[in-house]
Order: structure tokens, then sequence, then C-alpha cells
């Protein structure tokens, strides 16, 4: 895999209530809060954390990193890029409400906005043992396809 | 692995010193530029009187931030970009997955092919002011030369900066002379 993208109908996060709000964060600076995780349905009450921010602006994880991140966007107008460390062909990819995606650790990539109107992204995200990646991402996706009421469409 | 001449020649910078800095004076319609989301490009007009070489190919420029992208119709010029007003991280992919990282404060001058990706990044709370030449890359040696020449009568020093390399990036120092 280099990266994997399923959306779902958004009614699969409609439940997703008491969001953290992105009011005092730096330009740029990401944000991990993890309040009112466990109270979300289902599987979402087992993420590892939020994701709030603007952008994730271009950086890599190293390829041995002994742990990746699986993301399910709740609010976003975004897309992510990827670089290919061999061709450098950048495959960017849409991430709008109910985008689970993920991506093998080691290659160049970032999250932009579409526009100055709508820039906050926000999202659940599980950190998860790289050697399971794939594994968890699968059980993700058929957990929310339960909340969603359908199954996901895959899309990378 | 951490010598200076494995860098990408584009990311060499030279810093402007500050009574030099300080006789450029932006105007306020060059001043609204570095509130922008996008990037927003203004012609220098000659009223404005800069103390500064090759006027007929600068331009001002300013923006919030810049997020990654490349300037294809640019491609027979390169960039040579004076910051006036920033807080900023300066990044270009210089090969697939390589990045050149180089730190951007007031006064500091850098070339860069605009055809690479690239992007700017806000440490702050600042909006990036710069004066950018196009200079036609045929003609970059000699054009480059004499914008240097000019700007040695400004004040010009150039900056030995320390450079840290990891597997994919290039980080050129923060230290300032």
């Amino acid at each position: 895999m280099a990266v994997i993208i399923y959306t779902f109908p958004a009614n699969a996060v409609k439940d997703v209530r008491n969001p953290p709000l992105n009011t005092q964060s730096a330009l740029g600076a990401e944000q991990y809060p993890t309040c009112a995780i466990s109270g979300l349905p289902g599987v979402l009450a087992t993420a590892t954390s939020w994701l709030v921010c603007e952008a994730l602006w271009p950086d890599r994880a190293s390829a041995d990193a002994p742990t990746a991140e699986i993301h399910l966007s709740v609010y976003a107008d975004h897309s992510l890029a990827t670089v290919d460390d061999h061709n450098g062909a950048l495959r960017e990819q849409g991430i709008f409400a109910a985008t689970l995606f993920a991506q093998q650790p080691g290659l160049l990539t970032w999250l932009r906005p579409h526009s100055a109107f709508g820039v906050e992204y926000l999202g659940l995200r599980w950190v998860v043992p790289r050697a399971s990646l794939e594994t968890e991402l699968e059980r993700l996706a058929a957990a929310i396809a339960d909340l969603a009421g359908e199954p996901p469409h895959r899309v990378a | 692995m951490n010598s200076h001449t494995s860098l990408p020649r584009a990311l060499r910078r030279i810093r402007l010193e500050p009574p030099a800095l300080s006789r450029l004076i932006a105007p306020a319609r060059a001043l609204d530029l570095a509130e922008s989301w996008e990037i927003e490009v203004e012609r220098i007009d000659e009223l404005e009187g800069l103390p500064l070489p090759r006027l007929d190919l600068l331009d001002w420029l300013g923006c919030i931030q810049a997020h990654p992208h490349s300037d294809p119709s640019w491609s027979q010029y390169t960039f040579v970009t004076l910051a006036l007003q920033a807080h900023h991280t300066f990044e270009l992919m210089h090969a697939p997955g390589k990045v050149s990282s180089m730190s951007v404060r007031p006064g500091d001058l850098f070339a860069f092919q605009p055809e690479k990706l690239h992007w700017l990044r806000a440490d702050g709370d600042v909006g990036f002011l710069s004066l950018q030449w196009a200079i036609p890359r045929d003609d970059f040696r000699e054009v480059y030369r004499e914008i240097r020449r000019g700007l040695a009568d400004a004040g010009l020093r150039s900056a030995k900066v320390p450079t840290a390399l990891s597997s994919w990036k290039a980080t050129i120092g923060e230290e300032w002379l």
C-alpha cells in the first residue's frame, strides 16, 4: 500500500458530538486533544486522539517507524498529497467528511485546505503498530460501515 | 555528510544587514499583500524610489503562507527573493521526496527555480512580504552578478550558515550573523 482511502456517507460521523473547537491554535500548529472521545459511538470511541489543524505541512515519517496513523475526517475540505520517492509522481486525493485514510510511513506527504473559506480540519486519529496498519484499517472500515449502515467506497 | 557543498546551489542564503534593510520602505499597497491568503504579486512602481538594482525585473510578492505548488509558467526564469517581512520556513523539493529547508527572516535573499515544488510555512503571525526578481535563466549569471553588485552598495553580506542533513531534508540553519 502507499495510500488507502475509503469514503463513507456523511451520516457515519453525524453522531460525532462535542468535537474540540480550534479557536486558539497558532496558524499551522496541529493539535491532538483527547477530550470527549470515550463518549463517541461504537468504534469511534477507540480513537487515540482528535486531529485539529488547518494543514499538515510536507513531512515524512521514518519508513521503519514502529507506528502508523489512521485518520477519519469529521469536518474537512482538504486534499492529501503524497510523493513517490522513485519517480516523483505526486498523487492528491480529496478528503471530505467521513473519509477514512491511511498511508504507509516514509512518503513525503501533506494535507492542505482547498480554500481560505474552510480551512479547519477536524478528524479522529488512531495510532497503530506499523506491522498491523492494513489489518487495523480494514477492521476500522468494517466497524464504521456498521455505524453508517452501508459499506464504504474504496477510492484509492 | 554534513558538507556545505552538498547543498543544492539554489538554496544558498545571503542576508542584507539591518541598516541597509531599513532603507527599503514598503508602501501600503505592498504591505497589504502580506495579509493575502493566496500569493499576490504587484509590479514595482519606480516612483517608490527603491535603492535596488534591476527594478525592471522586480515585483512585490506577499502572502500569509503558501501551500505546496509549482509555477510552470515561470520555468524559464529563476526567482531571487529578498524578504522584507518574514517569520517563515521556505522549503523546496529538489528531487523526488528530497527537501531543502530554510528559515526566512527579514533581509534574507535566496534564489530558487520556480518550477520545482515549493512552499512557505508561517512560523508566527507575521505575513510574508518580499521583493522578487524574475531573472531569465539564459541571462542568470550576468543579471545575478549585476544584482549582487547593486546590493553590495546597500550593505549585502554573504552569510555562512550551518547545515543539517537528514536522509530527506537539508536544513539551512537559523543562525544570525
